[in-house]
């Protein structure tokens, strides 16, 4: 139940935004097309941040690890925050080359 | 470069609903995780979880009640408790054993074994302290996912491990099976970098 007032929650917004769109500012369909292809690479940079956060993260606790000879928990790089700032960048990326 | 982007984008959205609106994490962490196998043993030893604020986060709350009902239950005579020891107040250890002792586990049946911060650590620490007193088979307190990782450890030391796993119900919610999905990732990971580092 919880799911499904989920997807219709998100369905009834989107629909929404589609109709203010295409209805009241004039947006086009070819138009839509792209920004879908913006909106899936934005979030596969997004993904290419997140690894390379990862692997520096990591990196520097190993380092960290060495130099210091304690421990630093490796669990620290875990955080959710890490996957939104990821994503930012991603999005961020893909319009700084939008707009060259 | 922006095709493989798009590629990726699409695979990651594609994984993210699979993962917030549909059983699989569910189904993955029920399939990886171990089972509770409760037998007779030497010793329980519950493994730590770290410490949020000078006090015991839920996960290590959860493991060491688990641990301490076992032991009245009357599975194993000792109740050894393992943690991290931070440079000023009461370790982890220390935290539990008093919790153990105040819901009535014999002083004598407490073990700590703190300055710990890893499984890898916590299992050569927990053989050191429970080697010269005969412990052969433990009945491992975590979490069902850590424990397949943390059994195989244990077994690498010696022991003969009875996996008692500590769970609680995430919930079905989106953000629940978001979560599990993560837990399962980091104990994958985990579960890799211990056989790289040849652990098990």
């Amino acid at each position: 139940m919880h799911d499904v007032a989920f997807v219709i929650l998100v369905g009834l917004t989107s629909l929404a935004a589609y109709l203010l769109g295409a209805r009241r500012f004039g947006l086009s369909r070819p138009g839509l097309r792209a920004a879908t292809r913006g909106t899936l690479e934005a979030v596969g940079l997004g993904v290419l941040f997140l690894v390379a956060n990862l692997a520096l993260a990591a990196l520097a606790v190993a380092l960290a690890r060495a130099v210091r000879g304690g421990f630093v928990p490796v669990y620290a790089i875990d955080d959710l925050a890490l996957l939104a700032v990821s994503l930012l960048q991603g999005f961020f990326f893909r319009w700084w080359r939008d707009r060259g | 470069m922006l095709l493989a982007c798009r590629i990726i984008g699409a695979v990651a959205l594609s994984a993210l609903a699979a993962a917030t609106l549909t059983p699989l994490p569910k189904w993955l962490a029920s399939h990886y995780a171990e089972r509770p196998r409760l037998e007779l043993a030497d010793a329980i030893v519950v493994l730590g979880s770290g410490l949020l604020n000078d006090s015991l986060g839920d996960p290590s709350l959860q493991r060491v009640i688990h641990g301490i009902r076992l032991q009245r239950r009357g599975l194993a005579p000792l109740l050894v408790v393992t943690g991290e020891t931070p440079p000023a107040g009461p370790s982890e250890p220390e935290i539990r054993a008093r919790l153990a002792r105040d819901l009535g586990v014999p002083p004598a049946a407490i073990i700590t074994v703190g300055g710990v911060h890893t499984t890898h650590e916590e299992a050569i620490a927990a053989d050191a302290a429970l080697r010269p007193r005969g412990v052969r088979s433990v009945l491992l307190v975590s979490s069902s996912l850590h424990l397949v990782r943390a059994r195989k450890v244990f077994e690498r030391e010696g022991f003969q491990v009875f996996p008692a796993p500590a769970d609680n119900s995430r919930g079905s919610a989106a953000d629940g099976r978001l979560a599990v999905t993560r837990a399962l990732a980091r104990e994958l990971a985990g579960y890799v970098y211990y056989r790289l580092m040849g652990y098990f």
